[in-house]
């Protein structure tokens, strides 16, 4: 991944001396080096801690919400670095009128990928006493991370991305922001930690279309193993998923389509899904949250990543998204567009319930 | 703590017959919070509903099930009992026993019986969160506003101001009557246009209900159904109409003279005038464009010559503000444009003109006063052929309907015409006459018997001109044979159009259109000449091509409809309808575009968060266009819009009992 | 944000890896509510009890119950008109009266699944023929998708119909509630996605 942590600094001080915005959303450094967190910088010292690197894996639309959404004047503005994925979820929140367009300045940035911390020490625990990130290069068929060690000594790891990247960014949809304001530029030429490490194997450049449509393709693809399973097999599949969960809400909160005043699932009356955990309300709890997110969903995949049970939540996103797209013929069903697919209708809408057939 | 009453019919034998009434009763009066279950013969009789009644004061009931027949029978009947009992009627719910139990399952007793019970308890549920619910009174300004001074909107205004309502007009034109005052003669009757349209153009000018602006047109409507704002905006005629008093000096001194708009460009006007001479309002306009003054600056003779003053080249365009209730849109149509018909010379060859043209041509007060000339030579045609549906019935010119009226006004130009040019001969082209209509069809065989027009049904080919004449190639497709004829002129039966615009207006007045731009109406069938927006109606061509009869019948139509509106003090509207809990609304707003009366809209509420005070942007629904379908309620995924009479939580209720 | 997944992530592979390990034998026996050796969690175990349970109590008298939603201008009207008509169709469904198709929340649906409906009707006016011109075609929308999911997440296709019956379609209504009727008793009690008391 380029450098883009000093122009991030940039424009983050600059942005807050001119006071345009009140708050710097980005990334700033954790206990864990490779567990980067979310950061509020408020002026030129807090900026100066921000920072944008591999592991910066939580998405950061949400906070805008928390920010200025939600109300009709905000009092300030916020700037937020948004990635692809970030961007869509910004959008998304834009589309939903749950923050205005005005009161955000996104600072874009290109994404190759985020490593997945957990993958990592799952192939060498030893990064588990990372001190320093020293290089990282994710390429096309190769991602390389080299670290300086809490008693000096290096590690370092090369590896196919699907062993070392967060699945979300495995079948990333937009590398690149899809709305912002000022783009962050690279380091001229620079790598992270490029002078020590080895040589870069090369930098996966801006998503083209052909790249989106090999994600789509590979999120379609899962969605049709899944049906073609059997009824019986699919519900199996599915209850096994979903007694895991502990409904801690974690999809629903850092997802950028949810973002009600009072979730459905927090209204009393009518109750909705009930508080139990048993199966039947665990199933009316993900078909809801799916349904809800139904047309809107922007793939950003942060569901998933969040869910502490690993559930495979975008499986039911995408086959919603998957179904918009071939029912509806939206395309790009995934970008946040004027109207939502639920919003509008077409007097040749299919009726895919013509022919029923049992496949039980 | 609720208390619920449950009344089983028997319908006679209808129910009973099939049902264990007596069971379902004392199924009833074991479930919680009902406090009386009783059985009767017939519920809807005078007896049975005074039982309700009584079971109402005596067991203080704070809602009730009936079970009997369908609530479309006698939904009303019980809730009337009920209001008279002192209950609010939508406290009373109907549980459907017999058309949907008893009748349909005569062969499986229990099965009847056990059904019964779940519906009645379904519908007890149901009740406990039953709302009590009044009739939303709504003020309205009873006072109409017809868009279209043609036929259609005259009618109308005629209609609503002979009833004693009051009338705005606006016409975007400076004179009313629209495109039948460009019309020589009717059919069927072949009585003259303007001797039927005169009377009633001059009654709109003079009638004190009636406030016509003309050269206007309407710039901005908000509001809804009674409480119309409607922005007009007044062009300027650069003559000051109030001082004018129509003497005409300014139109017979101008010296420029330009092709009239009016006459389709076969005769001309001045840059000062009107546009013919029974024009009501009888009030000159300048036209820009052409004015000498306007394009060099000098001139003014209009001014010099004006005894009153009323010229003012400097006049701005105003704009004002009318309160209105209701709206009725009648602007009508356009032909299709020349531009599309360069096959058959339209546009191109002179003497090939279309339907309104040859009416002109055909016009005593028209620029040949009534001698059918060609265009281009002014002799008089031997030959004339008509073409039919030219853009109609047509998806490559993406008009795939029938425009209605060429047929009938075809046969009527061709009558015209042998009736002025006897030793001349008509051709008539056609795909097929369709000449539904109380004298309709006897007219077009008029047109082949009596007159010896040449019907020929096959579509046109070509049409070049050679020699001084229009050469019309086609095939007979009845004979086979192909055909080629030597005019001296033809006449396209172009296809009616909707007025260029249309989708423009739909939008300001917040009506859906066709895929080709006419207005729809609200049920194709029930409600034809309503729009979907409540308030709004609609007349004439603008909503589908149609002929005068059917035009004026849906204009008189539009007015009942509105005088229905302002029959009442106010408006009252059903209290079944959406509503918003604002403290659970995000203002997401996609439940705006789902609302097909346009009742949603977005507010901003004030609320105190700590100390300050916080905008915040909420769904609200307008109780006067809410029609209670309740598609927002299901978009919304918070629950914050809900439907009054089907809340959520009635419905979940109901869910829930009857799958226990 | 320590909301990081822990572990093995590849919760589809492993998924489907149980499947074809342990669950063939679960689905095969058609039961309900998890199965096989390979539920992680407790709540497997347990949900396929009360499942077994609740088999053994009601088998011998079962007949379906099918929650039908009906809008009030033409599909309600058209089971009226059954009725006046006299027609006789199995007792298995139970009409609820909304005003619109385009009233039905997927959420409805899912709660009458899980508190014991075998199947589901949802029964609206043809499409252009809406009352309210198009509340039926956001449901036709809405429900392609809801019923996509829906049998997505494994419930049989025949579980969940939606008809367009208009005023006049007493037959029609008669004859949809005799074949959902039919279908549903070949398919059996529905036992996926429901609430076991």
């Amino acid at each position: 991944m380029r450098e883009y942590t000093a122009s991030l600094k940039r424009e983050a001080e600059r942005l807050l001396s001119e006071g345009r915005v009140k708050t710097v959303i980005a990334f700033g450094p954790g206990i864990d080096p490779l567990a980067p967190i979310p950061a509020f910088a408020e002026d030129k010292d807090e900026a100066s801690d921000l920072l944008v690197n591999a592991f910066s894996a939580p998405g950061l639309a949400k906070y805008v919400l928390d920010e200025v959404g939600g109300v009709e004047k905000p009092e300030h503005s916020v700037a937020v670095l948004a990635r692809g994925c970030d961007s869509l979820g910004i959008a998304r929140l834009i589309a939903d009128k749950r923050v205005q367009r005005q009161s955000v300045v996104i600072l874009g940035v290109h994404c190759d990928g985020v490593i997945d911390r957990g993958k990592l020490l799952a192939l060498n625990p030893a990064f588990s006493r990372t001190k320093n990130i020293k290089s990282v290069a994710i390429g096309e068929d190769e991602v390389f991370v080299e670290a300086e060690l809490a008693d000096r000594s290096a590690v370092s790891l090369r590896g196919r991305p699907e062993d070392l990247l967060l699945d979300k960014c495995l079948k990333c949809l937009e590398r690149d922001p899809v709305v912002f304001d000022i783009m962050l530029e690279p380091e001229a030429g620079t790598m992270l930690g490029r002078e020590t490490g080895p040589t870069p194997v090369g930098d996966r450049g801006g998503v083209d279309q052909g790249e989106k449509e090999k994600s789509l393709r590979a999120r379609r693809s899962l969605v049709a193993e899944t049906e073609a399973l059997s009824s019986e097999s699919r519900y199996e599949f599915w209850a096994r998923q979903f007694e895991r969960c502990i409904r801690c809400y974690a999809c629903r909160n850092v997802c950028p389509a949810c973002s009600c005043r009072k979730c459905a699932f927090d209204v009393p009356d009518p109750e909705w899904v009930s508080k139990c955990t048993w199966l039947s309300e665990q199933f009316m709890f993900h078909f809801l949250r799916a349904f809800h997110v139904a047309g809107r969903c922007v793939g950003c995949g942060e569901c998933e990543r969040a869910c502490p049970m690993g559930l495979p939540l975008s499986l039911l996103n995408d086959k919603l998204m998957k179904d918009v797209e071939e029912m509806f013929g939206i395309e790009d069903p995934h970008v946040p567009k004027e109207s939502e697919p639920l919003g509008f209708y077409s007097p040749d809408d299919p009726e895919p319930w013509a022919k029923e057939v049992s496949e039980g | 703590m609720k208390r619920i009453g449950v009344f089983v019919c028997w319908c006679g034998f209808n129910i009973s017959g099939t049902i264990d009434v007596k069971a379902v009763a004392s199924a009833l009066a074991d479930h919680p919070g009902v406090v009386v279950a009783k059985d009767y013969k017939y519920m809807c009789s005078e007896p049975g509903q005074a039982m309700i009644k009584e079971a109402i004061a005596e067991h203080r009931l704070s809602g009730v099930v009936v079970a009997a027949c369908s609530p479309s029978m006698h939904e009303t009947t019980f809730r009337e009992a009920a209001q008279a009992a002192g209950l609010n009627p939508y406290m009373l719910e109907i549980a459907n026993i017999r058309e949907h139990a008893s009748w349909v399952h005569p062969d499986d007793k229990i099965a009847a019986t056990r059904k019964a019970i779940d519906l009645v308890k379904s519908l007890v549920e149901k009740v406990k969160r039953n709302e009590a619910l009044e009739p939303i009174h709504v003020p309205m300004t009873k006072r109409a506003l017809v868009i279209g001074g043609g036929i259609a909107g005259m009618q109308a205004a005629l209609d609503l101001a002979d009833g004693g309502t009051e009338v705005v007009l606006v016409e975007r034109d400076s004179h009313i009557g629209g495109h039948m005052a460009q019309l020589s003669e009717t059919f069927p009757t072949l009585d003259c246009a303007s001797c039927i349209l005169t009377p009633r153009t001059a009654e709109v000018g003079r009638h004190p209900l009636i406030k016509l602006h003309a050269y206007s047109e309407v710039a901005e409507v908000s509001g809804y159904v009674g409480n119309f704002t409607v922005k007009v905006r007044k062009k300027r005629t650069y003559v000051d109409w109030d001082k004018c008093i129509g003497c005409m000096d300014c139109m017979a001194k101008c010296p420029k003279k330009i092709p009239s708009q009016f006459e389709r460009g076969l005769g001309i006007r001045k840059a000062i005038g009107v546009a013919f001479p029974q024009a009501i309002p009888y009030r000159p306009v300048i036209d820009r464009d052409a004015c000498t003054y306007f394009k060099t600056g000098k001139c003014r003779i209009c001014e010099r010559v004006c005894s009153v003053g009323a010229i003012d080249f400097d006049q701005e365009e105003r704009v004002i503000e009318e309160k209105v209730g209701a709206i009725i849109v009648a602007t009508g149509y356009d032909l299709a444009p020349k531009a599309k018909f360069g096959e058959y010379g339209y546009g191109k060859i002179k003497d090939v003109v279309d339907g309104l043209e040859f009416e002109r041509l055909n016009s005593s007060s028209g620029p040949t006063e009534g001698v059918i000339k060609r265009p281009s030579d002014g002799k008089i045609p031997r030959e004339v052929v008509f073409i039919q549906c030219v853009g109609s019935r047509d998806v490559d010119k993406g008009n795939s309907y029938c425009s209605k009226i060429c047929c009938m006004y075809t046969a009527k130009h061709a009558m015209l015409y042998k009736h002025k040019v006897p030793d001349g001969q008509a051709y008539v082209f056609y795909m097929d006459i369709r000449a539904g209509g109380k004298g309709y069809e006897e007219f077009v065989q008029r047109a082949v018997e009596q007159d010896g027009v040449l019907y020929l049904r096959g579509r046109v080919s070509k049409v070049y001109e050679d020699d001084g004449k229009v050469i019309v190639r086609g095939q007979d497709t009845l004979s086979g044979e192909n055909i080629e004829i030597a005019a001296d002129m033809v006449v396209l039966a172009t296809a009616i159009e909707p007025q260029r615009d249309s989708r423009n207006l739909a939008q300001i007045l917040k009506i859906g259109t066709d895929q080709y731009g006419f207005f729809n109406e609200a049920h194709p069938k029930l409600r034809p000449v309503e729009s979907m927006t409540r308030g709004v109606f609609l007349a004439g061509c603008a909503q589908a091509p149609k002929d005068i009869p059917e035009t004026v019948a849906q204009a008189s139509g539009a007015a009942s409809k509105v005088d229905v509106l302002f029959s009442k003090d106010d408006l009252v509207v059903e209290p079944l309808i959406a509503s918003v809990d604002e403290a659970i609304c995000s203002g997401c707003m996609w439940c705006e575009p789902i609302c097909p009366y346009h009742a949603i809209e977005p507010k901003t509420i004030e609320e105190r968060v700590g100390k300050k005070s916080v905008a915040r942007r909420v769904a609200s629904v307008n109780a006067g266009l809410c029609q209670g379908c309740g598609a927002c309620s299901v978009a919304c995924r918070d629950g914050a819009m809900n439907l009054k009479g089907y809340t959520n939580q009635q419905i979940m209720a109901e869910v829930e009992a009857l799958c226990l | 944000m320590s909301l990081e997944p822990v572990g093995d992530t590849s919760v589809l592979a492993q998924g489907r890896k149980d499947l074809e390990a342990g669950a063939a034998g679960g689905a095969q026996e058609g039961r309900a509510g998890g199965g096989g050796e390979a539920g992680k969690a407790g709540g497997a175990g347990e949900a396929r009890e009360v499942g077994k349970a609740g088999e053994a109590v009601e088998e011998g008298e079962w007949a379906p119950k099918i929650v039908g939603f009906a809008c009030r201008w033409c599909s309600y009207a058209g089971a009226d008109l059954a009725g006046t008509s006299r027609m006789s169709y199995p007792a298995t469904v139970r009409l609820l009266r909304v005003p619109c198709s385009g009233r039905v929340n997927p959420a409805f649906i899912m709660r009458a699944f899980q508190r014991g409906a075998d199947a589901v009707l949802v029964a609206g006016c043809h499409p252009g023929d809406c009352h309210y011109t198009s509340g039926n075609l956001f449901a036709r929308r809405r429900l392609a998708l809801a019923k996509g999911l829906l049998e997505y997440l494994g419930m049989e296709p025949e579980r969940l119909q939606i008809h367009w019956i208009s005023a006049a379609e007493g037959q029609k209504f008669a004859r949809v509630a005799s074949e959902m009727s039919k279908a549903v008793e070949a398919l059996g009690r529905n036992r996926k996605m429901r609430e076991e008391i």
